[in-house]
């Protein structure tokens, strides 16, 4: 073994730090402010370690190092089991363990803590240009190791070097990434702490949604006859918000205690008939959200998947636990009617028509004004829904709003989306005394056509609005769709504006043709990498295994293991033996024949003999043979001695040995 | 032959695999490849890493998992490459004694057409070089080995290793080299022994009692000249200069002296250990020839020892015909392989 205890050159220190810088940087948005500042300080005195202007620390200063930097983490975060406080930790070991270098093996461990981290920082982040930038710093990574395995690498040719060892792995990687079987979660994993949630969340204030519409990761799949799922009727329902404090909407009861307190009611769930033609069953696999609230077209009834689902008076579902890893359930839908229309207690009523005295006074005034003109509730909804339809535009930048978030919205930038829609229609409907609430969920989704489900993202995240009618009971309407109908029929990009659709809200966007064209073709790389290789899965991975295998055999199954790794190894060995063994000039290919002849009839060649030595030995074993051999010897020294020999008599001489040996 | 079975399985396998020879190329029948403490280490990294990609569902970690594990995959052709087509041959092995390192040359060329790097050669336990050959490059090395019994010794398989790029992979080749070590007795320094004067009368110049009277009479000094740089500080005349007649140095009749002879013998260090006798032995030798004169040495007859040189004489030769006897005293003079392998057990 290579002694542990070895000089480390400057060079390879440098790279090690350099290597950090990277790493910090690739996970710049969980890093603590402090922890921006301890680097500096490490990564200085391990400079001045390096230039000996200063002492390593002692035993004690490390101790506090740690204790400290610990307390710092548990204040930051208050709990160790998520998946932010371990990689900052991570991180924190990785900047302590830079001031002890003194073997191989501490550089051992600190490369593999950066490997490690580099790849944890895909849990937070997954772009394409997120991804290119972690293949950078890997690459950097790789050549810390090499740097420990050679001499007198420079650090451009480290970084080819470690490049191309790279790139000749891809290959088996890509082939293990598809064909490898792939595991479900083994068990259940904390998600981050303070990003606890994704996807719709349990309250709603202005830029919440347009936050999720930029957001291209799926929420959820649905299984189903794609016959039964008609544009219209896609509400995904989630929460019912029905407190609002002027900006923010919100439950006036928090999720959890709505969960407890049903828990004990254990509210009878009502049977629907399947017969009816509003019946619609179907399943959801939902992804990850962790929050307790299912997805479902109203009203919706758990029939299987979730063991005690809980519904809610207000027609929601929710389950015990939080949602953190992927569940699928199924669902019995009645499309005709939201479920409780029993009527509102007057508690109800007060709750579901207040508004706070002191906001929006101008929206309250005109719409006690609308609602005279108008006469009667229908008539006034109809009127609130043509004034969208006629002095609106759907974006995803509105202006920014101010304190009376309703009253600038509605008279003044009329620019918005969903939430601003359902939210100022919803106080439109409070301030005449029709009782109303927000509802948030997703809308639509995109049919799958290649697997025959619906794929429900983040980006279709909505919000609309359900009001009481007292003939009707509760009745959904979406102020959105009476500004940008397109939005709920054909999806949000059709719905907005020409240079905003392919962002999908992004910034507005220069009128250039050309960068749009590139942000289109972003867009498409962008959609491709999410596709193939973000939502790789399991039913993708047998989909496609399926369609180019057929039904697996154990002879396939052979060939797709054994088939990549000889084309991996045919691959590196180009690279690695292409130059093959140095020739063998022509005198010693002859040579090297007449050992061999010699050798069968039992004299060996020893090393370093000299041909004519060697011939000798074999006239003095086989007299009657010494003319040829002679002969051969001598032709031999020729050719070997005269090199500058014309090519002609080279070619007598060479067959005339070739004869001779022959003969022997 | 019982005692061939003494050997280990594995040790026969290599035997059987690698067989001895003084030059050895290395190519795949010879080399092994394992993971090293480190590529353990990195798979366990990588095991992790694995969990956290499964757990998370995530494809990018899953992703970065394939690629460093196919990055040892693509490193173990590296680190094949990085062995594989060297050659390496012993150009000469010199006799030592005992409690010295025997410097073995080396010759290690390549006609990969490739670099090697950092090449560690040594044996189990002891990296004796670490060493970098260029494309059909020649490299000689010389690697120290210590030896640990007087007579023949058999150098152990030598040791070839790389751990080129990354470290995660080891690849290696124990190739026997042939080398058998010609080990003297360790010379423990001391006096000359008395010469023994028994028997004046006896003429006989082989006779080991015969001491010539010459001996111990003082070589005459034929005349005092002036000192030269580069005379021996023995030869100045300490007397002269001390009377204050400046730097002389004596010149000896060379002619008219006769030189000492002397017969060492196994009774001289009589009531000593063996290997003690044969060190003070060994000493003497080493003495004997520095001071120019004429020496021999008589040993008992033991069974296996069978040449002896029962001749007084001097010079280099004749010195290492007496180091040899010594060395080999009670040792088989065999130098076969399995033969002296089984042998060392049995004496040590």
């Amino acid at each position: 073994m290579p002694a542990n205890n070895m000089f480390l050159p400057r060079a390879l220190l440098f790279s090690l730090l350099i290597v950090y810088g990277g790493v910090c940087a690739l996970h710049f948005s969980q890093l603590p402010m402090w922890m921006w500042l301890v680097s500096v300080i490490v990564v200085l005195w391990r400079v001045q370690l390096l230039r000996q202007k200063m002492l390593s620390p002692s035993r004690l200063v490390k101790a506090l190092c740690v204790i400290s930097l610990t307390a710092l983490l548990y204040f930051q975060y208050e709990q160790w089991f998520a998946v932010e406080p371990m990689v900052v930790f991570l991180v924190v070991a990785l900047t302590l363990k830079l001031l002890e270098i003194r073997h191989r093996r501490d550089v051992l461990v600190i490369v593999y803590l950066y490997y490690f981290v580099i790849a944890c920082g895909f849990l937070f982040q997954q772009s394409v240009l997120y991804s290119i930038a972690s293949v950078v710093v890997l690459i950097f990574a790789t050549m810390v190791l090499l740097h420990l395995h050679s001499d007198h690498l420079t650090v451009k040719k480290g970084l080819r070097l470690s490049a191309v060892l790279l790139l000749q792995s891809t290959f088996l990687a890509a082939v293990m990434l598809l064909v490898l079987p792939r595991i479900n979660p083994l068990w259940s994993v904390p998600l981050h702490s303070d990003q606890a949630t994704t996807g719709v969340s349990d309250s709603m204030s202005p830029g919440d949604i347009s936050g999720l519409i930029r957001n291209n990761a799926l929420a959820f799949r649905v299984t189903t006859d794609k016959a039964a799922l008609a544009k219209d009727s896609m509400y995904w329902r989630g929460l019912v918000f029905d407190d609002f404090d002027g900006r923010r909407w919100q439950r006036s009861q928090a999720v959890d205690e709505t969960v407890k307190l049903s828990a004990f009611k254990a509210e009878p769930v009502p049977a629907i008939q399947s017969s009816d033609q509003h019946v619609i069953d179907y399943e959801i696999l939902l992804e990850p959200t962790g929050q307790k609230w299912l997805y479902g077209i109203p009203s919706a009834v758990v029939t299987r998947g979730i063991d005690t689902p809980i519904y809610s008076s207000q027609t929601e579902v929710f389950q015990k636990e939080d949602i953190n890893q992927r569940i699928k359930y199924q669902v019995r839908s009645d499309k005709s009617k939201l479920r409780d229309v029993a009527g509102l207690s007057n508690r109800d009523y007060r709750r579901l028509t207040y508004l706070p005295p002191n906001s929006n006074q101008k929206t309250q005034r005109v719409a006690r004004e609308w609602w005279q003109q108008a006469g009667s509730n229908e008539a006034y909804i109809e009127k609130v829904l043509s004034y969208y339809r006629n002095n609106f535009t759907y974006t995803l930048s509105p202006p920014k709003l101010g304190r009376d978030t309703v009253d600038e919205f509605l008279f003044e930038t009329k620019q918005g989306f969903c939430e601003h829609y359902s939210s100022s229609f919803t106080v439109l409907m409070r301030a005449v005394g029709i009782p109303a609430r927000v509802v948030v969920g997703y809308q639509g989704g995109e049919w799958d056509n290649s697997n025959q489900y619906l794929k429900v993202y983040q980006r279709d995240a909505h919000a609309w609005t359900e009001v009481w009618l007292d003939n009707k009971g509760w009745v959904r309407i979406d102020p959105t769709a009476a500004v940008a109908a397109i939005r709920i029929e054909q999806g949000l990009s059709a719905a907005l504006p020409q240079q905003e659709r392919q962002f999908v809200g992004r910034s507005n966007v220069a009128n250039y043709r050309w960068l749009l064209a590139m942000q289109q073709q972003w867009q498409a790389v962008d959609y491709r990498w999410q596709s193939w290789v973000l939502d790789y899965d399991t039913d993708k991975q047998q989909s496609l295994l399926s369609q180019y295998l057929g039904e697996l055999t154990m002879s396939k199954i052979i060939g797709v293991v054994v088939i990549p790794l000889l084309i991996a190894a045919l691959f590196i060995s180009f690279g690695l033996f292409r130059h093959g063994v140095t020739r063998l000039s022509l005198e010693q290919k002859l040579y090297r024949r007449l050992q061999k002849k010699l050798q069968k009839i039992g004299v060996e060649h020893q090393s370093g003999e000299s041909i004519q030595n060697y011939c000798h030995r074999a006239i003095v074993r086989y007299p009657q043979r010494s003319k040829k051999i002679l002969a051969v010897s001598q032709d031999l020294e020729e050719l070997f001695y005269k090199p500058d020999m014309p090519n002609e008599k080279k070619h007598t001489l060479t067959a005339k040995i070739k004869r001779n040996i022959n003969s022997v | 032959m019982q005692k061939r079975h003494s050997l280990s399985y594995y040790q026969r396998w290599l035997t059987r695999r690698i067989p001895p020879n003084k030059k050895q190329t290395l190519h795949r029948k010879n080399i092994f490849i394992l993971p090293s403490k480190a590529g353990l280490g990195f798979l366990a990294t990588l095991l992790i890493l694995w969990l956290l990609g499964t757990n998370y569902q995530n494809n990018l970690i899953l992703v970065m998992t394939f690629l460093l594990l196919s990055l040892m995959h693509t490193c173990m052709f590296y680190t094949y490459a990085a062995l594989s087509g060297l050659s390496v041959e012993v150009l000469s092995v010199e006799p030592c004694f005992m409690g010295e390192q025997a410097q073995l040359r080396c010759r290690i060329s390549s006609r990969s057409g490739r670099q090697h790097q950092q090449v560690n050669i040594g044996w189990d336990g002891a990296v004796v070089s670490t060493v970098t050959i260029d494309k059909n490059e020649v490299k000689i090395v010389t690697l120290p080995l210590l030896v640990t019994h007087r007579g023949w010794y058999r150098a152990d398989r030598l040791r070839i290793l790389s751990t080129y790029p990354l470290g995660l992979l080891k690849a290696w080749s124990k190739i026997d080299l042939d080398i058998d070590i010609l080990v003297y007795p360790k010379p423990i320094s001391g006096d000359l022994p008395e010469p023994r004067l028994r028997d004046v009368s006896s003429q006989d110049e082989n006779d080991p009692a015969v001491i010539k009277k010459s001996i111990s009479q003082k070589e005459d000094i034929s005349h005092l000249r002036e000192y030269r740089v580069g005379d021996s500080p023995k030869h100045i005349a300490w007397k002269a200069y001390a009377k204050g007649q400046g730097l002389s140095t004596k010149e000896y009749d060379t002619q008219q002296t006769v030189k000492r002879e002397q017969w060492f013998l196994w009774d001289d260090f009589s009531g000593l250990p063996n290997e003690v006798r044969l060190s003070r032995l060994c000493d003497c030798v080493l003495q004997a020839e520095q001071s120019d004169m004429r020496y021999g040495l008589q040993l008992p007859a033991v069974s296996s020892t069978k040449t002896k040189s029962d001749v007084l004489g001097s010079g280099t030769e004749h010195q290492q015909a007496l180091l040899r006897e010594l060395a080999l005293f009670d040792q088989p003079d065999v130098t076969h392989p399995s033969a002296t392998q089984s042998l060392n057990k049995g004496i040590s």
